[in-house]
């Protein structure tokens, strides 16, 4: 049984490329691990790791996991961007969390029974429930979250690592996604869906803000946050949300 | 110029380890910002004389923003030059019995080592972070340098302060945005703290806060009742914008210990310096470090030498640094300010001196001095290759000589 930092180093080994962008949050608070099996599924959509395509998965709960599980069979490297927190009780969180540590949790002994190369593509897992619920309800906590443009790497990044296409894994959209695929498509990389068939390549439409004075200023101001009190723009809200890769 | 300090490296074969250890135990759940990896390699080795020339001058500050605010308090009219939110300036009359007594006041302070000296650039008044940052990152890291050890500790000192104002055992609140794992980070820090001295911790977004007879309730679904103590770190300016913004009048002049009261928002504004003249308050320590500031409605549009500072920005996002921002990030500030220029403050530019390491790498370095009621509370160090600490900078410990190795110092 690990702990929470032997957890993550299995998420996030030191020596694999991409790993420094896995999020600890959910690794924090890690519960006993219990003796159960994670299902993981098999990819009818992917048959072995492309070097050049790098893979959003973006799917509810911890489906995230099971597949970026299955992804790393066929040589990929899961890299959990979870950046929801768990609230004070599992009832009065917005955004349920439990079965996303859960299976980050078993998930590691699986991880370590896996031969993944350093080099090998990400791919990345989102939550597509992380704007799901109704906002503010009384008494409830808030734990619903965004992903931002620095969560991942850049689109120069990515290029200078090879990678010429990114994937998204999802059976939704979502704008906050969007905002960072415009980004990539727009520097030169192919962006394709997969809601479980095969593949397609889609042209992102602009996404809401892009580029304003209000986006621009939310990211500078406000939403590029951390631990030294970064805050002045506008508090992420579940109706501000658009629809539409493709 | 010789400011006591240097850079140390982290032992390369220990930086990996390091890097899990303050991940966890100093609760860094942003170690990685886009492309940089915001842990730092390095660490500041600091000499007593610094450490003790930079605790005094925080202190004194400390003591004449708590003036300034009381003053500025009796004052109101002052205030409304300060750039701040309608709804906030509508609430202030409800300062005029605050008593700072009866609240814990938290502030940083952040220095820079310039060509000609010390200086600061502002200081964080609201909702300052780096808490975990300044506390547990020099105690994870000193195990790597010898003769070194971390200098004090802001979260034992916020504790300490509230077993003087709050009752054994009480329920403490700590108030933030609870979308966002970077604050909760924070939240989680102090609260553990607070736990494991007997406190029951209380994880809340503003909305679960509710006032009653001027006092704090808790609204959460299961865990409702009376709350002792407020933790905030949720921006004032930020609470004016909630659905129901008027429940968060009962803040400011509530009879729950706070940290920070809203009081601290009236020197949070960058646009302090434009009215300090006028409030009868002695302050040296500020004017002698603060770079000159004026309206930008005074500035020379084209002056290199000065910046653009937003009222309320923080973590030094939003400034119009020539060289650090774009052109075009420039341009887009500039063009907010001829909008609104009662939301702005001009700056002198200070010149950044760089510490350098053994590999010839210069970096650039701002110590955060934390005060608590007054008295400092430790250092909270970030760094960057550019003359700019933004969302960007590498978090870096700060450790102290021991007394006994003082003739080592660098």
């Amino acid at each position: 049984m690990q702990g929470n930092i032997e957890a993550y180093r299995i998420w996030a080994p030191d020596d694999a490329l991409w790993a420094q962008w896995a999020k600890p949050v959910l690794f924090a608070d890690m519960p006993q691990k219990v003796n159960e099996k994670l299902h993981i599924p098999s990819l009818d959509w992917i048959a072995a790791a492309d070097y050049s395509t790098a893979i959003i998965v973006d799917l509810p709960e911890h489906e995230g996991v099971l597949e970026g599980l299955a992804l790393a069979r066929i040589g990929y490297r899961p890299v959990p961007l979870y950046n929801g927190v768990c609230g004070p009780s599992l009832s009065s969180m917005i955004v349920p969390v439990k079965n996303i540590v859960h299976a980050l949790c078993i998930g590691s002994d699986e991880l370590t029974k896996m031969a993944i190369r350093p080099d090998a593509p990400p791919a990345f897992l989102l939550d597509s429930n992380r704007m799901s619920g109704f906002g503010k309800q009384a008494g409830k906590y808030d734990n619903r979250w965004c992903v931002f443009p620095q969560d991942m790497p850049s689109a120069a990044y990515l290029m200078n690592k090879g990678i010429r296409n990114v994937l998204v894994r999802t059976n939704s959209s979502h704008d906050d996604l969007r905002h960072i695929l415009y980004r990539y498509e727009k520097q030169g990389i192919t962006v394709l869906l997969c809601n479980g068939g095969t593949p397609k390549r889609v042209e992102v439409t602009k996404p809401s803000k892009f580029k304003s004075v209000i986006y621009r200023f939310s990211v500078i101001m406000g939403l590029t946050r951390n631990a030294a009190g970064g805050f002045g723009g506008q508090i992420p809200d579940a109706t501000d949300r658009g629809y539409g890769i493709g | 110029m010789d400011f006591g300090m240097k850079l140390g490296a982290i032992p390369e074969k220990n930086y990996s380890d390091y890097r899990y250890d303050v991940i966890f135990k100093a609760y860094k759940w942003d170690p990685q910002v886009g492309d940089s990896n915001t842990v730092a390699k390095y660490v500041v080795l600091m000499n007593r004389d610094t450490a003790e020339l930079l605790g005094r001058l925080a202190e004194q500050l400390s003591e004449e923003t708590m003036q300034m605010e009381e003053a500025l308090a009796q004052k109101l009219y002052l205030a409304k030059k300060l750039g701040l939110p309608n709804e906030i300036k509508k609430a202030l009359t409800r300062l005029s019995n605050y008593d700072r007594s009866r609240n814990v006041r938290l502030m940083r302070f952040d220095f820079h080592p310039t060509k000609i000296g010390w200086m600061i650039s502002e200081v964080n008044s609201d909702v300052p972070g780096g808490l975990a940052e300044a506390s547990v990152l020099p105690a994870v890291a000193t195990r790597y340098f010898d003769g070194y050890s971390p200098h004090k500790n802001v979260a034992d000192s916020i504790l300490v302060a509230f077993q003087h104002k709050m009752k054994p055992g009480g329920v403490a609140a700590f108030v933030h945005a609870t979308s966002y794992a970077d604050d909760r980070q924070v939240m989680q820090f102090l609260g553990d703290t607070f736990g494991q001295n007997g406190y029951q911790t209380l994880y809340a977004a503003p909305d679960h806060i509710k006032w009653i007879d001027k006092k704090a309730v808790n609204t959460i679904k299961g865990l409702e009742g009376n709350v002792d103590s407020i933790i905030r770190f949720f921006p004032l300016e930020w609470l004016a914008n909630l659905p129901q913004k008027k429940t968060w009048l009962g803040h400011y002049d509530c009879d729950t210990v706070s940290c920070n009261h809203p009081i601290s928002i009236l020197t949070q504004s960058k646009r302090l310096p434009l009215i300090w003249d006028e409030l009868d308050v002695d302050i040296p320590t500020w004017k002698a470090l603060l770079p000159p500031t004026v309206d930008p409605k005074h500035m020379h549009r084209q002056a290199d030498d000065w910046i653009l500072k937003p009222a309320l920005g923080r973590v030094g996002e939003g400034i119009s640094i020539k060289g650090a921002a774009s052109e075009n990030e420039c341009k887009l500030i500039e063009k907010a300010v001829r909008k609104r220029p009662q939301n702005w403050v001009a700056q002198q530019m200070f010149h950044s001196q760089p510490l350098t390491t053994e590999n010839g790498e210069d970096y650039h370095l701002c110590i955060g001095v934390f005060t608590v009621d007054g008295k400092s509370a430790g250092f909270y160090g970030r760094m960057n290759p550019y003359p700019h600490i933004d969302a960007r900078a590498k978090d870096i410990p700060v450790l102290v000589l021991d007394e006994e190795d003082s003739n080592h110092a660098g």
